[in-house]
């Protein structure tokens, strides 16, 4: 265990004459968490995901649910008060968040979700049981290291499809994120209480949802591995020994004092670690391999990773000054050479030439405030709960300036990604992924701006104490904010539940179709919200109708796709696709099938209560 | 953990060496599918990058933990891609590749065990200075293990 027992003040260092309580003061820190676990998951299996409403799973989440992720908040702050001179607490109240928080989707539902996962596992099978890549077909195909990797594993462990994994992947990821947080937090001089917060922050702070079963959230554990490596190794910590900014008394005075402080406050304090040539060269290498995995696996996470590391360089944090450099042309070369289907389709945007940098940021921001209202008031809350991070790492900036401290490699690893939404949008996306990127040095950020002085590493000695009631207030705050953010990030990171969620119904009539239809028929989808496909990608073309769709579009689609045989498939997640995301009223789904029917050139192949399969019998 | 040694010291190091064999034969072993698929992915996504992660005697856990989980999924990623690319995707062969990495890890381990000169990355604080991209020529003599952000003692705040 990992508290400091209270000192047996009373009985003068004799053994204590209240065992029990002694015992107890040793045990909650584990127990607390352990307790509350058992009890959110629970809960949270109880939980009816399916009734979830306009604003997601905070709807349905169980009395016991909150009261068990309120009470794991305090205890957290509580151990942290109480001076963990071991890792084991802090850590099973992690490992506990990361269970109920991210865990939440998987226990309720017990279907993995988002139906672009079901895809990315489609990849993977086709690659796995044919050996080689679908050129010319789909753009991440130019980027096939992800799936080649889970292919190479599925086989040797027997599993027969890629959907297997999908269900525990966000946790798995999530947990595997803890780790490098740390380091990076501790890296950049920070106490260990106060990396424990930045690793609390970050997870209730990620409301990105980019961990489930998908390149980019393997390719971010790298990214952070990355990081991770190159601070420890190779980086300098912000110096906190500047004198106060205004201390002369005459004006001469007080400006030579302004620019020595300023020169302090940019100092850099060593910290790389004292390492041998072997160990340097092995940092090194670490550091380009798993660049180089990174590059053949995703698209955008090594162009913000090269990013982060030239500017880290540039500004004097790292001392790899030419390493940037390098891994910045291999990532320019890959994509040239190998990814030409990408960019033959995306030059205009890779480039930057068709947007203005105002209009990607428009569009990173505007095309998601459509649809529901209930489904704005989702994003604006996104949009809310963003920028507080963001202001609160502001604030811990401050608090580190105030302390002597300019904290630019923070403030550069946190800032640095923005620059992405502004020279392209990424589908609409690179605001949310930019974020992500710079959300593991915000959180480092908002833990100083909201720890109390005595957690921070730099306190200073000759300071005098915050008095008793300051420090409590200070606690206070940081374990309110604590227990507000969870249900916040509840509603961002699953508010769009409704057609998120990927239903069992749905995976079964995805399941019948490939069982019982001959190789090379057509499927197509009303809304982009199946779940596949999942195998067979080159032999059996999918076709998904985004937008305004009826009868005639319906039948246009399918007139102009060949295929041994032609079908539709209407699900409850494409309902509520349509009605969060393109303002669809109620019902339009069903009196589209019924508009189908009523053609007579559409014949009911399979139904289930929450997805049905229409079959295209062709012109009259 | 001693400095210079790699962590777990020579019975981990056996160990992995002993792992990677038992590995190798999971796939025909016939176990139940849900056990083969823990130990498959658990094992492929830890075991060789801490195998070689190890030679690199890093002091701190968080860090250690994290570049065994990255040198596993890069070890993975990079050998399926390469494979891939030279038109002979093999999974199993691939699958082996990797334990063959975790035993020549664990192997490199025996044979250079490391001394207790060599210094396992602690950080040392210097002097809060600007121009920074000395050389750090290696000591013999380890550095006093106390320079954490915290101050005395691993994980203690002041």
């Amino acid at each position: 265990m990992t508290a400091v027992a209270a000192p047996a003040r009373a009985t003068g260092g004799m053994p204590s004459a209240n065992p029990p309580v002694a015992r107890w003061a040793r045990v909650w820190p584990v127990a607390v968490p352990v307790a509350t676990g058992v009890v959110g998951v629970a809960a949270l299996a109880g939980m009816r995901a399916d009734r979830a409403g306009g604003y997601g799973l905070v709807t349905v989440v169980p009395a016991l649910g909150w009261l068990a992720l309120a009470v794991l908040s305090l205890s957290f702050v509580a151990v942290l008060v109480r001076r963990p001179t071991a890792s084991v607490a802090p850590v099973v109240h992690l490992v506990t968040l990361v269970v109920l928080l991210v865990g939440a989707a998987p226990l309720g539902e017990g279907v993995a979700r988002w139906s672009i996962s079901w895809y990315t596992a489609g990849f993977v099978n086709q690659l796995a049981s044919t050996g080689s890549v679908l050129a010319h077909t789909d753009a991440r195909w130019s980027w096939p290291g992800f799936f080649a990797g889970v292919a190479a594993l599925d086989g040797p462990a027997g599993v027969k499809s890629a959907t297997q994994l999908l269900l525990w992947t966000p946790v798995a990821l999530s947990l595997a994120y803890l780790a490098p947080l740390i380091s990076i937090a501790r890296s950049l001089g920070r106490s260990t209480r106060v990396a424990w917060v930045a690793a609390w922050v970050f997870v209730v702070g990620n409301w990105t949802d980019q961990n489930y079963f998908a390149p980019q959230g393997v390719i971010f554990f790298l990214f952070l591995a990355v990081l991770a490596v190159a601070l420890r190794y190779f980086g300098h910590r912000d110096s906190a020994t500047a004198p106060p900014l205004w201390a002369g008394r005459s004006r001469w005075g007080r400006a030579r004092a302004a620019v020595g402080s300023l020169r302090g406050r940019l100092q850099r304090e060593d910290v790389a670690v004292v390492a041998t040539p072997g160990q340097q060269i092995g940092a090194i290498s670490i550091i380009v391999v798993a660049t180089v995995a990174s590059t053949v696996s995703h698209q955008l996470t090594p162009v913000a990773l090269c990013l982060d590391l030239a500017s880290l360089s540039v500004l004097g944090r790292i001392r790899l000054r030419g390493l940037p450099v390098l891994l910045g042309a291999m990532v320019a070369l890959y994509i040239s050479y190998f990814a030409t289907d990408f960019w033959e389709g995306h030059l205009s945007q890779l480039l930057g030439v068709s947007q203005a940098g105002g209009a990607s940021l428009a569009q990173n921001v505007g095309q998601h405030i459509v649809g529901q209202q209930a489904h704005k008031v989702v994003v604006y809350t996104r949009l809310l709960y963003t920028l507080a991070i963001w202001v609160l790492a502001g604030l811990g900036l401050a608090r580190g300036w105030r302390r002597g401290r300019a904290d630019l490699t923070a403030a550069c690893g946190f800032i640095t990604p923005l620059v992405l939404p502004i020279v392209q949008p990424y589908g609409g996306e690179a605001l949310i992924r930019a974020f992500l990127y710079g959300l593991p040095f915000a959180s480092v950020l908002v833990a100083e701006a909201l720890c109390p002085a005595a957690w921070q590493a730099g306190a200073r000695a000759g300071r005098r104490p915050p008095r008793w009631l300051h420090r409590r207030a200070h606690t206070g705050v940081l374990a309110a904010l604590l227990v507000v953010a969870v249900p916040l990030s509840i509603v961002c990171t699953y508010g769009n539940e409704s057609f998120e969620e990927v239903r069992p119904g749905e995976v079964a009539a995805v399941a019948w179709w490939y069982d019982n239809v001959p190789i090379g028929s057509v499927l197509c989808s009303v809304a982009p919200d199946v779940p596949g496909p999942t195998r067979l990608l080159a032999d059996d073309p999918w076709v998904s109708i985004d937008g305004p769709v009826d009868a005639a579009i319906v039948t246009r689609t399918l007139d102009a796709r060949a295929g041994t045989l032609k079908f539709v498939i209407l699900t409850a997640g494409e309902e509520a696709y349509g009605i969060v995301n393109d303002g669809f009223r109620p019902g339009w789904e069903a009196r589209l099938q019924a508009a189908l029917l009523a053609t007579g050139r559409y014949q009911v192949a399979y139904a289930n209560g929450q997805a049905t399969i229409l079959q295209y019998r062709g012109p009259r | 953990m001693s400095p210079g040694v790699c962590r777990g010291g020579t019975p981990a190091t056996v160990a992995l060496l002993a792992s990677a064999a038992v590995m190798a034969a999971v796939p025909s072993l016939g176990l139940p599918s849900a056990l083969r698929e823990a130990l498959v992915f658990g094992y492929g996504l830890a075991a060789p990058g801490w195998s070689l992660g190890r030679l690199l005697r890093i002091g701190d856990v968080a860090l250690e933990v994290t570049v065994a989980v990255a040198l596993s999924m890069t070890t993975v990623v990079m050998l399926a891609f390469v494979v891939l690319e030279a038109h002979r995707f093999d999974p199993v062969g691939t699958y082996r590749l990797a334990l063959c990495i975790t035993a020549l890890g664990a192997a490199l381990a025996l044979m250079f065990p490391g001394s207790s000169d060599e210094l396992d990355g602690e950080q040392v604080p210097g002097p809060a200075a600007g121009g920074a991209d000395r050389a750090r020529a290696p000591t013999a003599t380890p550095p006093a293990r106390t320079p954490s952000p915290d101050g005395p003692g691993a994980g203690v705040d002041r």
